[in-house]
């Protein structure tokens, strides 16, 4: 065998790439050729080192997930004992301002009902709430990450309104795809922004299956907006957001259901 | 979703490198639950919280490792299997720090690596050998070989490095790969160490 085969036949080997007998037969010829050996031994120590370097980086990467972890709850914590503290104050207070209160909300609610002629509802309460985010994934040096054609058109698509086009571009990306589920993401939003709330839905959901934390709290959100649009019953994705003081759309997510 | 199918489906994205693998070690990390039972076992024999949140790490670590070399396929449920993988690493750095453990778990687990004060050593001496090859190779050369490891496509490599495009990358990831293969000959120690 040439150089080069051998070099490729190692490379498989190392990356489980071969079939069975072809492993049987590639063992076989390292064991009778030194100089393959020679070759395969150093290629091996390459990968080790790779695993090595591997391995380094996935602890580093959890560290900084834990270390965010604890950040938040640490946080939160502090909201905790500051709103107890807040809250025995006030205990005193609340039967001087119970009738007070009472009151107010009468006289709210006959404001609300003669007064307000435009209260909102289904996709009228969701648009007030909706805004189209900025619809590019770039890296920290402003170049593109995804060169994946389609994904770029159909963004760019997004980004210049035209729905229909970004809809059709999208929604060629493969489920065995590298970008299935980004592209999932900006389809809701082309979804939602045609109006198609169900479609919109389905979509976010798909991107929510995923996990992928990069886009989760933006997915939460705004498949919480396309179901209030579909006027469905939304207590669950809503309590999702809610019960996260620490999310991206908690103070949007409190607006929504003062107004629910 | 069956927990069958999830099993399946985490460890497949973890063989299919790239952004799958990330996402499925994400899920994986995100599973508090497990997390807790970890740090409750660890806590329960002679660990502190902290000790409990790194065996949770190296569990994952060893875990990602198996998948991709193909120990682990799926077969059993993914959760009882990076569980014993954390309490088998627990209970040997106990054995090896020489403290008590009372618990009569004893199971082996043999794609786990049994650290004695001796292989500890070893391995020290590994890592320091190979943090100073890694570390003559530019953290480009880094990215672009950790990422090809692990399957990522070259157009991604490309954009995530800022190169022009995927046959740069694959240009670049040859020349990197030489000198880490260059770099690794001149350390004829670390050629034993890691026999």
């Amino acid at each position: 065998m040439y150089p080069n085969q051998d070099i490729e036949q190692i490379e498989k080997y190392l990356t489980n790439q071969l079939s069975e007998s072809e492993k049987i037969a590639f063992e076989g010829r390292l064991e009778k050729d030194e100089v393959l050996r020679a070759t395969y031994s150093k290629h091996e120590l390459a990968h080790k080192a790779l695993d090595y370097l591997i391995t380094k980086n996935l602890k580093q990467q959890l560290m900084e997930l834990e270390a965010a972890d604890e950040e938040q709850v640490e946080e939160a914590d502090q909201d905790n004992i500051i709103s107890i503290n807040r809250k025995k104050n006030k205990t005193r207070r609340l039967r001087w301002i119970g009738l007070a209160a009472t009151f107010a909300l009468l006289v709210s609610f006959v404001f609300l009902n003669y007064f307000n002629q435009s209260s909102l509802t289904g996709p009228a309460l969701a648009n007030s709430l909706y805004q189209l985010p900025e619809a590019s994934i770039r890296a920290a040096d402003g170049n593109p990450i995804y060169p994946e054609v389609l994904l770029e058109e159909g963004i760019q698509a997004l980004n210049n309104r035209d729905y229909a086009k970004a809809i059709d571009q999208l929604t060629q990306i493969p489920e065995d795809g590298a970008y299935f589920y980004e592209a999932q993401y900006f389809l809701g939003h082309a979804y939602y922004n045609s109006d198609q709330f169900a479609d919109a839905l389905k979509a976010f959901d798909i991107m929510i299956s995923s996990d992928d934390f990069r886009f989760l709290p933006d997915a939460n959100w705004f498949a919480l907006l396309s179901c209030v649009a579909l006027e469905n019953d939304c207590q669950n994705r809503l309590n999702t957001i809610l019960n996260n003081p620490k999310h991206k759309y908690y103070n949007a997510a409190l607006k929504l259901k003062r107004q629910l | 979703m069956t927990a069958v199918t999830l099993n399946n489906e985490l460890v497949n994205q973890i063989k299919l490198g790239g952004l799958n693998r990330q996402r499925a070690i994400a899920q994986i990390y995100q599973d508090k639950r497990l997390k807790k039972q970890v740090v409750d076992f660890v806590h329960k024999n002679s660990g502190s919280k902290e000790d409990g949140i790194d065996i949770f790490h190296e569990g994952i670590i060893a875990f990602d490792e198996n998948v991709r070399k193909e120990k682990y396929r799926g077969e059993g449920d993914l959760k009882g299997y990076l569980y014993s993988i954390c309490r088998f690493i627990w209970l040997n750095r106990l054995k090896r720090d020489r403290r008590m453990v009372y618990t009569s778990e004893n199971e082996q687990l043999d794609d786990i690596i049994y650290d004695t004060p001796e292989t500890k050593s070893l391995k020290d001496e590994q890592k320091h050998l190979l943090d100073q090859v890694l570390g003559q190779l530019s953290e480009k050369c880094q990215k672009i070989l950790e990422m090809w490891k692990l399957s990522y496509r070259m157009e991604e490599i490309a954009t995530q490095v800022g190169l022009k495009d995927a046959g740069v990358a694959r240009r670049q990831r040859y020349k990197c790969y030489q000198k880490l293969i260059q770099f690794l000959d001149e350390k004829p120690t670390l050629k034993n160490l890691l026999k």
